[in-house]
């Protein structure tokens, strides 16, 4: 509960969310809306990847008492989407009984699919002809440009 | 592990939501009327493919090249991740250009196949000057 206390609930139970939820007839199609709305953007970006997976635990505890019960499971599911981190989360994800949500399950597989990877490389010429490197996504590289000239 | 596709591009951007790669500007060709040039914003992109009994994690070297001169080096960290699919982006901020010839980017697989994307530099004649 403590990690709850440190969202604003106004910014989770936007009415845009709401309106998602309420109206939305695929879990697809909720997923997509959800993942470009304010709200799960705040989750994610207030929340660390395991907070989020502990409070989507926390939230299962009991059935859905309310409409607000299924909205809060969805944004913190589509929060955990765009967590860069999140296939480090999924076997703790998949543990979760997400059945009595009605679209749980399909939203948990539709997050949790394998996507691309992307290593990404970063390097920058600098006046004193040495570069820095930077490994932005999820690794870091080493790197050099040798100038001018170069080597055989 | 095989090669889907390899390019060299100004730009490229991945879409948060979906995960898709787009590339821009393709380069074919750097065109110069001299040298040294220095090329600001360059990309290389490489798709790579395995096999799932192949390993999932594998370090090799980038090796940038104008013709037979190696103008720059670095380490590559191939992280498929649990995926069968792989994507390299390395941004150059700022790669300069002494000579005319082909620019190769280039890299290998752990099964000895070379990945490849050459860019040729050429010079061209300068334009005219403006009269006052």
């Amino acid at each position: 509960m403590e990690i709850r206390g440190s969202l604003q609930s106004e910014f989770v139970e936007t009415p845009s969310a709401k309106e998602a939820v309420l109206f939305s007839n695929t879990a697809s199609f909720l997923l997509d809306r959800l993942r470009k709305d304010s709200s799960a953007a705040y989750v994610a970006h207030k929340l660390k990847t395991d907070e989020i997976v502990e409070l989507v635990k926390d939230r299962i505890k009991a059935p859905p008492a309310s409409p607000l019960d299924l909205l809060w499971l969805y944004v913190l599911l589509a929060a955990l989407s765009l967590k860069d981190d999140l296939q480090q989360f999924k076997d703790r994800i998949n543990s979760n009984d997400l059945s009595q949500f009605q679209w749980g399950d399909e939203i948990r597989k539709y997050i949790l699919e394998d996507k691309t990877t992307t290593n990404f490389l970063d390097t920058r010429y600098t006046e004193i002809r040495k570069n820095s490197q930077t490994g932005t996504a999820n690794r870091v590289t080493t790197g050099r440009v040798l100038v001018p000239g170069g080597s055989r | 592990m095989i090669l889907q596709f390899a390019v060299v591009a100004q730009s490229v951007a991945i879409d948060r939501f979906t995960n898709r790669l787009s590339i821009f500007n393709v380069c074919e060709r750097i065109e110069a009327p001299q040298f040294p040039i220095f090329v600001a914003e360059l990309v290389f992109v490489a798709v790579v493919r395995r096999e799932p009994n192949e390993p999932a994690v594998y370090d090799t070297i980038l090796n940038i090249r104008l013709g037979q001169t190696v103008i720059g080096q670095a380490n590559l960290h191939i992280d498929f991740e649990g995926s069968l699919n792989n994507r390299q982006v390395a941004n150059f901020q700022g790669l300069p250009i002494v000579t005319a010839g082909e620019l190769q980017f280039g890299f290998d697989l752990p099964n000895g196949v070379q990945v490849n994307a050459t860019v040729p530099v050429v010079q061209v004649p300068a334009p005219p000057q403006a009269r006052a």
